[in-house]
């Protein structure tokens, strides 16, 4: 362990799973009481679209990955489900369409590019120092934001109408955790990848809201659990020289499955 | 004062989608009332309600509310969701929710919790405080959602099917609370059954797609044949009466 610790691709890695698992496991929370969690799927479908545009541009694909999940966010905010399709068509559209134009794009790029492996199932070992900086930045601001405005967060997550009539400005929040959920899948893309993804959006906070009291303290323990579980699915692979993102994944699932049946033996059981 | 009217409803006509729920609905809520919403179902209670509250857009048609304006001014109960599967929260901490100055920190935690104990108390819920809402039965859950909707010490209160679910102990005790209210403020119910509110309701809008108001709060028969679209009987309006014979006794 020592001696993967001197190489800085594996501290990069593994400081990139902190942070990924901080952020998953917050906005996570929120996708699954929210029960956003096909919304979610969308647009780290869509997301991809945006990694191949950028890539054929010779734009950062991260920031493509970042635009496109917002921009299909916002269709999403904005889209009335009774005056044409149902959201879920408008997301299966969105999933389809951001898979295509990402693949078709990536075919076109020019030069010896990252396979499309790397971005279904992530590549957490390429995260390099400028990528944790603004990790780093961007994780300590959604946590700010979360603390800062927890109370009117819970009030739209548990019932907008009600909010709204208090006085909660219930759009801007909407808007809000769309971008950090935006924010969410770039990090969790390079963690796992666009397949894997939903995984570490709803295992830890599955688990964190099967056994918390409270909603702040399911928010903690999910972005624990999501830490734990990249990091320990990380060190796994390490170990064992398997695939990062599929790793953690299994992991979670294991862990999910193990829960399950405590819960069950000793009839400790949550709806959720 | 006492006839100053709070919500005027005029000409609205309001749905979802490309649905007409609501056509050309006019309706006055003044200082005092107690309006009775009746109606089948799908007849459009819950978005009159809605529209009244500012959740719906009208699309055509105004909604004027009066001294309405203060975040928590108008208390609402929705229809009682689903318990399951409710993020984790305690009975005070969903009540607490209820006051917009404790959801924008403008006022100390010991403000929040006499508010809320003081509102619990009120609905009789006080010693489940402590309460995680998921492990609450139907009638406490009702109970909790009134709360919520009084503990900002709302100008107006709205209650959607508020007797959905509820035990006879707290029908009376909801219906003591409502009557107390309304000496302040006005309340309007949406409700399939009048008969537990028949002591206390002064108006009644019956709402088929459209909107009938009956100002003296007494229903004939041939009015609600009009809503309904079908003979109804009154079996009951404010009177008590007996369907089965008392124990005992034979048939």
């Amino acid at each position: 362990m020592t001696e993967l610790l001197q190489h800085s691709f594996a501290v990069h890695a593994l400081l990139a799973a902190l942070l990924a698992g901080i952020v998953g496991g917050l906005v996570g929370t929120f996708v699954v009481v929210k029960r956003l969690v096909f919304l979610a799927g969308g647009l780290s479908h869509a997301a991809f679209g945006g990694v191949g545009l950028f890539l054929f541009l010779g734009a950062d694909p991260r920031v493509g990955a970042f635009l496109a999940a917002l921009a299909a966010a916002l269709i999403l905010a904005r889209w009335e489900p009774g005056r044409g399709a149902g959201d879920d068509v408008v997301i299966g559209i969105l999933w389809a369409a951001g898979m295509a134009l990402g693949a078709f794009l990536l075919a076109l790029t020019p030069g010896y590019g990252p396979g499309l492996g790397t971005y279904l199932f992530g590549n957490i070992l390429g995260v390099g120092r400028e990528e944790l900086v603004v990790g780093g930045v961007v994780t300590v601001v959604l946590v700010v934001l979360l603390v800062r405005y927890y109370r009117p967060l819970l009030a739209v997550a548990f019932d907008e109408d009600f909010a709204r009539l208090q006085g909660v400005p219930v759009d801007r929040y909407r808007y809000g955790l769309l971008v950090a959920l935006a924010l969410a899948l770039v990090f969790l893309l390079q963690l796992v990848g666009i397949v894997l993804v939903l995984a570490l959006l709803t295992i830890p906070p599955l688990l964190a809201l099967r056994f918390a009291s409270r909603f702040a303290v399911a928010l903690a323990l999910s972005a624990l659990v999501a830490v734990l579980l990249a990091e320990g699915g990380l060190l796994v692979s390490f170990a064992w020289d398997l695939p990062a993102g599929p790793t953690i994944v299994l992991v979670g699932v294991l862990l999910l499955a193990m829960t399950a049946g405590v819960s069950r033996l000793t009839g400790r059981h949550r709806s959720w | 004062m006492a006839d100053e009217i709070r919500i005027r409803v005029d000409g609205v006509t309001v749905g979802y989608g490309r649905d007409t729920v609501l056509e050309d609905a006019s309706l006055i809520v003044r200082d005092g009332d107690f309006l009775g919403i009746i109606g089948p179902n799908g007849g459009g209670k819950t978005t009159l309600i809605k529209a009244m509250l500012g959740l719906l857009e009208p699309w055509r048609g105004t909604v004027e509310r009066r001294k309405l304006e203060r975040p928590g001014a108008m208390g609402y109960v929705p229809q009682l969701g689903p318990l399951e599967q409710q993020p984790p929260l305690r009975v005070e901490e969903l009540v607490a929710l209820g006051r917009p100055r404790y959801l924008s920190r403008r006022e100390s935690r010991e403000v929040t919790r006499d508010a809320v104990r003081t509102t619990l108390e009120r609905v009789g819920l006080q010693e489940r405080s402590g309460t995680l809402v998921a492990d609450l039965s139907g009638g406490q859950w009702q109970r909790t959602l009134v709360a919520r909707a009084l503990v900002a010490e709302p100008e107006i209160l709205f209650l959607d099917e508020p007797m959905a679910a509820v035990d006879a102990e707290f029908r009376r005790v909801l219906v003591e609370l409502l009557q107390e209210l309304n000496r302040r403020i006005p309340v309007v119910v949406v409700t399939h059954d009048l008969t537990p509110f028949a002591q206390v309701v002064r108006q009644i809008a019956c709402v088929n797609r459209a909107v009938h108001y009956h100002p003296e709060g007494k229903l004939t028969p041939e009015s609600l044949e009009e809503v309904y679209g079908c003979p109804v009987e009154l079996i009951s309006h404010g009177v008590p009466h007996r369907v089965l014979p008392p124990h005992g006794e034979g048939p």
